[in-house]
């Protein structure tokens, strides 16, 4: 503990003799040695009121182009008077801090020195432009919007803003990281997101002591509420209609610095399984897919178990005519349906990583060897039978309609234990294994949010936006698991009809 | 926004009771009840149910009297410390009889019909180890899960309703009341151990939030639900098999579904009582959770205390159970549960009326 804490306390090493001074010789060298002499701080002399000034900024942080434009040039052009009004910048600050400088110096601000003044001006010069936006490639989508957030904090807060274009949307930013110093923003809608749950995000936001923060996987290794549960409940998306839609029922939504990925707390269960598409497809369909996807659920946990007690335990519950195709292809097949069914997820677990590993072309041909030759063939040689491809096939494909990928991996990852319980207790060993993942998901809370809502605790109101996807004008009320302020969300919304 | 006091609402406390109650007593209920009171064996749970409900009132008397204490804090209220610590050992004593009971027919039944081969102190160990799992959170959880499983009650009423394509033979009831007062009153007391556990309503009552009002509406239409419950399917397997059958089944509303055969799926029966397993396990959590709460320990240890009475109800599953010594254990534990479910409370009733005795008055 104290090895870390002495390490913390290295950044903050020079507050001691940080201030600035009346020397501007001693300030320049102050502040190269505050970035430990670093060759990419470049330094420009200028004349302004018959003084020197110094113009510090840091390469590649900054646009040079606007830099010359807004600073470098008006000083020139000006030659006396006030530097605040010399300066174009958007923003202008003024310190006597070395450390606050050197701050702004890293976000993209460049720094003015005179002589005969102990405070420093720090400009904002625009930053350098990111990845163009882009609809993000494992979250699509037919119908709905094909924008998705990139890696740049600003381009992602105004996705969001353009969106909802209202005052009552809030940002509160944090910074987190002793070295990485990750610029992290809360968002929330003021009069609508439950106060307390406001409260508790933040308490957990600030109370991180870390050196350094990449992603918003780690984030949220950070702040969920069970490390040790198989289900994600924190939910990190790439699109900004989705994000958008869960603000608007009071949650809060958490974006990082350099990361395409943001987080939204608190989450239930149903979430993962929701898409944009569903609202805009007639709610028949809505409805239908939401419900599909809750049965790819229980599929993905269950299939390949059922079929092993079936094989192994419970012949008798299928008809003689089905059961003798079945036993048929397990003739000569050597090994017990437990160790096929473990074999074949495996190796279907392998084709999928080495093909997000791989360059698009290249893993096409994974496709085709993995799929069809290994597939042919490891039935031809009896290794494994024909029923045992389909039922992992079939699983296979349910875990993957899980909107959110987490939770299709979740779940398969959730049919091992499952297979071991049916190889070992048939029936009872999957449904012990069944009732205990649900005992599990109705004890777990996201932020205080039951998960598991609106099934378990049953919410009457909110089965229209969860489980199904009713009508718009039947929606009255927002969902109600992140307690929000106020729940009406609509009013008459098809009074034309009523003439 | 923690919600760190546990408190249940009235529609979840429907359900407690509901999964509190219908369990592993259910499958055998009509060759039970059937043992005496023959044809008549549907009318005997119509009795059941109306004592049950009478009983309900007494409790709703007692408790509108101590709104916030639990039933082994009111007979420390009123019979004093040290009667009143003698009273609940017997009610601890029956929580966890009634649950070992429970857990040992429902071992039992997985034994005869899932798994014949695999010794039955595995069973017991993972049916209790999932048991104590949900038993240590919050009465919250419990309930949220209760709420969620209560669904598989309706999926047995659809698939009784398969049955009824098959041949029904009306005369085996009749004619009514064939069986004498006296053989219908012993069958209302054999059906009690399917009848037990909505006494928890003593133990749970100070958690209902919102106001406490419409809790004897809420409890009565639990009880009548399942007494309707019950009373449907021994009717049904009274005109389903012969009386001779009946007498020879074990669980005959296994059987019911055990005529039921289709292209795809041949065994109903056998994907049925997996899926009852649900059930059998929600009766065995209440039991768990009553005991360990009559206890009367604090928050912090109701864990450690919930995992010490899994333990000993494991321990008690292991004495080798034939079906002599069940059914002997099943007599010493109906009259446990006359004390515990009906004298005692009873008896705090008219001793708080004598003494008028609330929960403001002080102790002695």
């Amino acid at each position: 503990m104290s090895f870390f804490k002495q390490n913390s306390s290295l950044s903050n090493r020079s507050n001691e003799e940080g201030q600035l001074s009346n020397d501007i010789e001693k300030n320049i060298s102050k502040l190269q040695e505050h970035f430990c002499l670093t060759e990419d701080l470049l330094k420009k002399e200028l004349i302004f009121n018959n003084e020197k000034c110094v113009i510090f900024y840091i390469d590649s942080m900054l646009n040079k182009e606007l830099l010359q434009s807004s600073v470098i040039d008006p000083i020139i052009d000006v030659k006396s008077g006030d530097i605040e009004n010399a300066v174009f910048a958007a923003e202008l600050k003024m310190t006597s801090m070395i450390t606050e400088a050197g701050k702004s110096l890293l976000d993209g601000f460049c720094v003015i020195l005179l002589e005969n003044n102990s405070q420093a001006y720090m400009a904002s010069v625009g930053g350098i432009e990111g990845r163009s936006i882009q609809e993000p490639s494992n979250e699509r989508s037919i119908k709905s919007s094909h924008d998705g957030f990139v890696e740049g904090f600003s381009s992602n807060l105004h996705l969001l803003r353009k969106r909802i274009k209202s005052p009552q949307l809030k940002v509160k930013y944090f910074t987190i990281g002793n070295l990485t110093q990750t610029k992290v923003g809360m968002l929330y809608l003021d009069h609508l997101a439950n106060k307390e749950l406001i409260n508790e995000v933040e308490r957990r936001l600030t109370s991180i002591e870390i050196d350094q923060l990449y992603s918003t996987g780690e984030l949220e290794d950070l702040i969920e509420d069970h490390p040790f549960s198989p289900f994600p409940h924190i939910l990190a998306t790439e699109r900004p209609d989705r994000a958008v839609s869960y603000l608007t029922e009071g949650k809060i939504t958490i974006i990082m610095d350099g990361n395409p990925r943001v987080i939204i707390v608190p989450i239930t269960f149903f979430a993962f399984y929701q898409t944009p598409d569903d609202y805009n497809s007639r709610w028949v369909v809505g409805s239908f897919f939401r419900l599909i996807r809750i049965l790819s659920f229980i599929i993905a946990i269950s299939l390949p178990a059922i079929y092993i007690a079936i094989v192994s335990f419970h012949s008798e519950v299928l008809p003689i005519g089905i059961l003798y195709s079945i036993k048929v292809s397990l003739e000569y097949v050597p090994f017990p349906p437990l160790v096929e069914a473990l074999a074949m997820q495996i190796i279907l677990e392998l084709l999928k990583e080495a093909s997000i590993r791989l360059p698009s072309p290249i893993a096409q041909t994974i496709g085709i060897v993995g799929g069809l030759v290994i597939g042919t063939a490891v039935v031809d040689a009896h290794i494994v039978s024909n029923m045992m491809i389909v039922v992992i096939g079939f699983t296979a494909i349910a875990s993957f309609v899980a909107p959110i990928n987490e939770m299709g991996t979740s779940a398969r990852l959730l049919g091992f234990p499952t297979m071991i319980a049916a190889s070992l207790f048939g029936f009872f060993g999957i449904v012990l294994v069944l009732m205990l993942i649900f005992m599990h998901l109705s004890k777990l809370d996201s932020f205080g949010a039951p998960y598991f809502s609106p099934i378990a605790p049953f919410k009457k109101e909110d089965v229209k936006d969860s489980l199904l996807r009713l009508p718009l004008w039947k929606m009255n009320t927002r969902p109600t698991d992140a307690k929000p302020a106020y729940v009406n969300q609509q009013g008459q919304t098809r009074a034309w009809k009523k003439k | 926004m923690m919600e760190k006091n546990s408190s249940i609402t009235k529609f979840q406390l429907f359900f407690i009771l509901l999964e509190s109650q219908i369990g592993v007593g259910l499958l055998s209920l009509p060759n039970v009840v059937q043992k005496t009171a023959h044809g008549d064996g549907w009318i005997s749970t119509l009795i059941a149910g109306g004592a049950v409900q009478c009983m309900l009132v007494v409790y709703w008397q007692l408790l509108k009297r101590f709104p916030t204490l639990i039933y082994t804090e009111i007979t420390q209220k009123i019979l004093g410390r040290f009667l009143g610590r003698l009273f609940n050992l017997f009610i601890y004593m029956n929580f966890i009889l009634v649950g070992s009971l429970a857990t040992i027919l429902f071992i039992k039944i997985i034994n005869l019909w899932l798994l014949p081969f695999t010794p039955d102190w595995i069973i017991s160990l993972l049916i209790l180890a999932a048991c104590v799992y949900l038993t240590v959170s919050d009465l919250t959880m419990i309930a949220r899960f209760y709420v969620l499983v209560s669904f598989l009650i309706l999926l047995l009423l659809l698939t009784s309703l398969l049955n009824w394509f098959s041949p029904k033979e009306f005369q085996y009831i009749l004619p009514i009341g064939s069986s004498g007062f006296k053989n219908i009153l012993i069958g209302s007391k054999n059906s009690l151990l399917a009848m037990l556990g909505f006494e928890g309503l003593l133990l749970i009552f100070p958690f209902i939030i919102q106001n406490k009002k419409g809790v004897l509406k809420t409890i009565s239409l639990a009880n009548i639900f399942i007494t309707l419950f019950y009373t449907y399917f021994i009717f049904l397997t009274l005109i389903s098999f012969s009386p001779d059958q009946v007498a020879q089944m074990r669980e005959p509303i296994l059987n019911l579904l055990r005529g039921i055969t289709y292209k795809m799926v041949d065994r109903v029966d056998l994907i049925f009582l997996s899926i009852w397993i649900v059930p059998m396990s929600t009766s065995v959590i209440a039991y768990l959770f009553f005991a360990s709460k009559s206890m009367n320990v604090e928050k912090k240890t109701f864990p450690k205390v919930v995992l010490l009475n899994g333990f000993i109800i494991f321990l008690i599953t292991l004495i080798p159970h034939d079906d002599a010594i069940i059914t002997l254990f099943n007599n010493y534990v109906s009259y446990l549960s006359y004390l515990v479910v009906f004298i005692i409370p009873t008896l705090l009733l008219i001793l708080s009326f004598l003494f008028n005795k609330h929960e403001s008055s002080e102790s002695t």
